[in-house]
């Protein structure tokens, strides 16, 4: 008689489904104000072309102005077109107001965080191949503004538990127009990187202008695609 | 959680199943063979097409016994010559603005025409061709042998550089005497011609060299140069051949492009050293002077090509003496016409390998004497017709013999110079195009034969690792199948090709496409046989052939080759990410906790990866060497040595730890790893810290004796790694398991008390655990691996040996991730696919570029002091291409990898083998396709700028690496099937 003793995994091992929960996010969504999503959906192609047009003079200079008014447009954003629960039939016209005010507690909180996150973006992109000793400012702005594009509206959008990140992490979680707009920004900014070896001597070349561009152009796009797929649940 | 309790029999396996499975694993083998064989046709058939290679004679050529003819008058010869090689001169630099056009580069370098106009006895300016590729190593060989040097000499020598077939320098060097030169500028030349450096005179050295690597400096060299020709100018006795090579105009044209002020100062500075030089030998009629252009430059200030600013590049010759029947301005000459007129000038024979005619104006003189031109016709002719007679690829080109026939025959009977000479002219025209047409023009039919073999031998890969799925239910009946209809269609291929080759006058190139295509059709004959498998394709095979579209894109521009290096980590990182995301989609919290981890390792093990480089001259200045101690030395630095010491303790340290996590750091491993390894790697960091001591300049170590212990202990290592491992492997069968006896009365006797008597029953008193069990296959096949890795690992130098073990750590890594998300269950392509892709990542990692001056040659010497046949040539090829072959050794642990045997059952562990040629044919899949996109890159861009500096070497690389990737598979293979046979014969 001979008993085996082997290793804890086995390949054959089913996998128990006992997948987390993919969505303890019951908000009901509603995506009001056409105009209001519009007009968001207008400003980020205009920033993308302002910002363009003036990066590739001092990216650093552009990029560090840039910051603040980035910033204000979307908390202005966040602050309109992020899904509000939906009104209770017996709401008072106070408890309305709370909501509105926790509003924009979330997005104060979302932006601060956002940007004490920032540090961490800049490790991706070094990851990714970014410089490690030069260029710190460009790379580091380059990650402010990342962290603006993708992590603030979502931050602002999904309860802060580990359940919730866990998906968002392994892409499943449900689909938003910011989750989709921060998913745009990462292959937009994944893409921006394609020109930059070429021989071209142009100066949109240098690092990190091309990524900025990609990062708004992908953030525009997944943008208006979360909101043609408009608050229906669908998980990627 | 442990394993249920199994029994095992005592009794032993049937015999027929022995045979049967060790049968089976043979039959296996044949489908790496095959497709190896597939890609060997197919690069046969490209490279024969794009290649252009020429055989070098070595003969050195005597003068014939028409220099002593009464009727050969030839012209006077000049004691010495001085040669300006003023690199990148175009002709139009030298040449007059035409229509009122101002360029910057116009009308400055003005005094070899105004010479040639006001003396034109003694001063003329030529149009002078170049053959492309306009790369200034391939003209100084042309412009010296005379001959049309390709892109890879067949003749050329262990390392590549020097010439060692016959040129004008190399006669002056035997007639007039050794040291006989002076030189100064590009060190080009010295690797050319390594006796230059002997010129001297007295105890003064009169050889300057100088690095012709940094185009970001326009000055270094030139003022370097002409500081030192004055002197020897002056001193005209000591020297026959004063040779000065100027490289400002070439890198201004580089860095700058010709049409700017930066190229206008650089050509007046030439201009001063031509007035002065022109002046310096005014009054000395023996000396002659040739102001030549290597290439010309394209708009941007580049070459390499064969566009009109590339080939068309100036010469202007000058001497006090009249020697020269005037001529026109735009006369137009071949580069190579150089070397019969230079021969004659300087009263040596002609080279015996030169294809250039002797140029009319030197030869006639000022006095048009045609007697002189017909004879210097007559001996270069007779010298191109004796080399002609040598070589045997100009067997069957009668008409142009006759030519020369009957140029000899007007020679014999007739005294009219004008037409001789004009005969004579003819056959050397009508040889050098027949030449051209053979060496200098890509053979697309047979480079489009082995694209269209390479893409039906990628779809065919495709479609069987398809339909091979594991659902077969006995693989190795269809391949008995297969077989010979994959022979019989060869065969019949081989015999129609050759057939119609035959017929078409191209037999070579139609009989290796019939028998690869023909192979092909048998196997599709074979198809209908195959089941319907219709399995799901699943999102990871996406990733891994979209992989392969990723990283074949980067052929398509000389940009993303250059920095192909930093797109592959990129490429990888990203994958890392993708694994990343994936493990957070793990339900179990301990197992995502793993996998999490493990994905963060391997993409900061893909960022570091692409940290140890060595700079191609494209990457300059982005770019900063740190393979070695300083970019100008091939010699490691100290940090390295040390880091080497910590890999080599750190490595089986972390080997352990992985066998730990199942459990099989048992059995043969400790002593394997832990000890084996150890010791190997350590002596490797040994052996290079000698090597480091003894290149240092400073040490007071004796050399001599550090030379004999280095050689002791890379051959110590070398037979253990490359002989004893392997066949202590194949010998003693070092399974890592460890048997444990257990006493089980406890256990019985509290299920009595339990009143549990089935498990009191059932539970014998005594029972064996196996430790280690679960990962059976894979802690075995894995001693395998670390043996050859520490060969592998004993050919590169320190900075490569820690890379490499870089990659063992990335590709274990790898395997857990695999095993953890179940990737080798979901997708068996991608990871053999992200190891392929990871070898050409440390192809980089170990120092090497995509090009060919990256070959480490001085590994050639690690085991022996001069060049020994095997050991050299396993020195190079584990140096080169070490990090391929270890990627198609892993190949299979991504099979093997916590897999345990299943005893008694001969159908499992035959279908374990079916997993691994299917494995294997993954990584095929990925290593062909992506020399399918490189070949077809390649020739689109054919006609490309820089063809010859980055997309010929990337498709050596390419070659190279299909190649290396699929004879490893095989080899893996074939262990693989030991390992299994062997399995088997224990747990059977």
């Amino acid at each position: 008689m001979a008993r085996i003793k082997s290793t804890p995994r086995q390949i054959a091992t089913p996998s128990t489904p006992t997948s987390p929960t993919p969505v303890p996010y019951k908000q009901k969504t509603h995506y009001p104000e056409n105009v209001i999503t519009s007009s968001a959906l207008l400003a980020f192609p205009i920033v993308t072309v302002v910002l363009s047009s003036l990066l590739p003079s001092d990216p650093v200079k552009i990029l560090g102005y840039s910051l603040p008014p980035v910033a204000l447009i979307q908390a202005v954003n966040i602050l309109f077109t992020n899904p509000v629960p939906e009104p209770v039939a017996k709401s008072s016209g106070n408890k309305k107001k709370k909501k509105a005010k926790s509003t924009v507690s979330t997005t104060i909180l979302g932006l601060v965080l956002s940007m004490l996150l920032t540090p961490f973006i800049h490790l991706i992109y070094v990851l990714f191949g970014a410089p490690v000793t030069v260029s710190l400012a460009a790379t580091f702005l380059l990650s402010a503004h990342t962290a603006l594009l993708a992590l603030f509206p979502i931050l602002c959008t999904y309860p802060l538990d580990g359940v919730t990140w866990t998906n968002i992490v392994a892409l499943k979680a449900p689909v938003t127009p910011a989750y989709t707009a921060a998913l745009g920004t990462i292959a937009g900014a994944w893409l921006g990187a394609v020109p930059i070896p070429l021989d071209w001597d142009r100066e949109w070349q240098t690092w990190p202008v091309t990524v900025v561009f990609g990062a708004y152009v992908g953030n525009a796009l997944g943008r208006l695609f979360g909101a043609v797929l408009g608050g229906k649940e669908k998980k990627l | 959680m442990p394993r249920s309790p199994r029994t095992i029999p005592a009794s032993s396996v049937p015999r027929a199943h022995k045979s049967q499975l060790k049968h089976a694993t043979r039959i296996y083998l044949l489908v790496p063979v095959w497709f190896l064989a597939l890609h060997l046709l197919a690069l046969v058939l490209f490279a024969l097409g794009f290649l252009l290679s020429r055989p070098i004679l070595p003969d050195i050529a005597v003068k014939s016994a028409s220099y002593s003819n009464p009727d050969v008058v030839l012209p006077r010869a000049f004691k010495r010559t001085v040669v300006i090689l003023i690199d990148a001169l175009r002709h139009d630099f030298i040449g007059t603005s035409g229509d009122g056009n101002e360029a910057y580069y116009l009308n400055v370098l003005t005094t070899p025409l105004m010479l040639s106009v006001s003396q034109p006895e003694h001063a003329a300016v030529f149009k002078f061709i170049a053959d492309p590729p306009t790369t200034t190593l391939q003209r100084l060989k042309a412009l010296t042998t005379g001959s049309l040097p390709t892109f890879i000499d067949a003749g050329s020598n262990f390392n590549g550089a020097e010439v060692t077939e016959d040129s004008w320098i190399g006669q002056v060097l035997s007639s007039r005497g050794d040291g006989r030169t002076a030189f100064a500028g590009d060190d080009t030349w010295l690797s050319l011609f390594p006796s230059l450096s002997h010129g001297a005179y007295g105890d003064r050295n009169l050889t300057f060299p100088y690095e012709s690597f940094n185009v970001w400096d326009l000055h270094t060299v030139d003022s370097g140069v002409t500081s030192h020709i004055w002197p020897v100018l002056e001193r005209r006795d000591d020297w026959d051949v004063l040779i000065a090579h100027y490289l400002g105009v070439d890198h201004a044209g580089h860095r700058f492009g010709p049409d700017t002020p930066q190229m206008k100062e650089k050509l007046l500075e030439m201009d001063t050293v031509v007035k002065n030089v022109v002046n310096a030998i005014k009054d000395d009629d023996e000396t002659l002077l040739v102001v030549l252009g290597d290439h010309g430059m394209d708009e941007k200030g580049d070459h390499g090509g064969d566009s009109k600013g590339e080939v068309e590049a100036g010469l202007f010759l000058y001497s006090s003496r009249p020697f020269l029947s005037p001529v026109d301005q735009a006369e137009t000459i071949n580069q190579i016409d150089l070397v019969p007129t230079l021969s004659f000038l300087l009263d040596i024979p002609v080279p015996f390998n030169n294809l250039g005619s002797p140029i009319a104006a030197a030869m006639l003189g000022p006095d048009r004497n045609f007697q002189q031109f017909a004879s210097a016709c007559r001996i270069v002719a007779e010298q191109i017709h004796g080399y002609r007679s040598h070589h045997p690829s100009f067997e069957g080109t009668d008409e142009i013999t006759e030519i020369y026939s009957a140029a000899s025959e007007a020679w014999n009977t007739s005294k009219d110079y004008e037409r001789i000479s004009e005969l004579y002219l003819a056959y050397q025209k009508q040889n050098l195009k027949t030449c051209r047409e053979m060496w200098a023009r890509f053979d697309v039919p047979s480079m489009v034969a082995g694209i269209v073999v390479f893409l039906a031998s990628f779809g065919t890969l495709i479609v069987f690792y398809a339909t091979f799925d594991g659902s077969l239910e006995c693989p190795s009946d269809y391949l008995n199948f297969l077989a010979p209809k994959i022979g019989l269609g060869g065969l019949t291929g081989l015999a129609v090709g050759a057939g119609l080759g035959y017929l078409q006058s191209r037999l070579a190139i139609a009989t290796v496409f019939g028998l690869a295509m023909g192979s092909i059709l048998g196997f599709i004959k074979g198809m209908p046989r195959f089941p319907n498998v219709k399995s799901p394709v699943s999102k990871w095979t996406v990733l891994a052939l979209s992989s392969i579209i990723l990283h074949g894109i980067l052929f398509a521009s000389n940009s993303y080759i250059v920095w192909e290096a930093r797109s592959l980590s990129f490429l990888l990182v990203s994958f890392g990410f993708t694994l990343l995301a994936a493990s957070f989609r793990l339900p179990d919290t301990k197992l995502r906790a793993t996998a999490v981890f493990h994905s963060l390792v391997f993409i900061i093990q893909s960022r570091i990866a692409e940290y140890p480089r060595v700079c191609r001259e494209e990457q300059l200045p982005f770019c900063t060497s740190n393979f070695y101690a300083s970019t100008a030395s091939s010699v490691s630095s100290l940090t390295a040595l040390i880091i080497l010491f910590v890999t080599a303790v750190t490595l089986p340290a972390i080997i352990r730890s992985f066998l730990r996590m199942s459990a099989s750091y048992e059995g043969s491993a400790p002593l394997w790893v832990g000890a084996g390894l150890r010791v190997v790697l350590l002596l490797v960091g040994l052996y290079w810290t000698l090597d480091y001591v003894e290149a240092d300049p400073n040490s007071q170590a004796h050399v001599e004796q550090f030379k004999m212990y280095k050689y002791v202990i890379s051959r110590i290592l070398f037979g253990v790694t490359v002989v004893g491992a392997p066949l202590a492997w194949f010998r003693g069968f070092p399974l890592c398991l460890r048997v444990e006896m257990a006493n089980n009365q406890q256990k019985i006797k509290q299920a009595v008390q339990n009143g549990d008597m089935d498990t009191a029953s059932k539970t014998s008193p005594v029972s064996v655990e196996i430790i280690g069990f679960g990962n059976t296959y894979g802690s075995l096949y894995l001693l395998l691996f670390v043996s050859i890795f520490a060969a592998v690992s004993l050919c590169m130098k320190p900075v490569g040996g820690i890379a490499m073990a870089g990659m063992v750590y990335q590709i274990l890594t790898l395997l857990e991730l695999g095993d953890v998300l179940e990737l080798f269950t979901i997708s068996p392509i991608v990871t053999p696919t992200v190891i392929a892709l990871m070898s050409t990542q440390y192809y980089f990692a170990t120092g090497h570029q995509a090009t060919l001056a990256s070959i480490q040659w001085d590994v050639a010497f690690l085991f022996t002091e001069s060049i020994r046949p095997p050991l050299t040539h396993i020195a190079l090829i584990f140096n080169t291409l070490g990090p391929f072959i270890l990627a198609g050794l892993a190949v299979p642990l991504t099979v093997f990898y916590k897999l345990s045997p299943s005893p008694r059952d001969f159908r499992a562990s035959e279908a374990i083998m079916g997993r691994v040629v299917r494995a294997g044919t993954g990584a095929m899949i990925y290593a062909g396709g992506l020399t399918l996109t490189n070949c077809v890159m390649t020739v689109i861009l054919r006609r490309h700028l820089m063809v010859w500096k980055i997309f010929a070497p990337r498709f050596m690389l390419a070659g190279a690496t299909v190649i290396a990737i699929d004879l490893a598979i095989v080899a893996s293979t074939f262990f693989a099937g030991k390992a299994i046979a062997g399995v088997y014969d224990v747990f059977g």
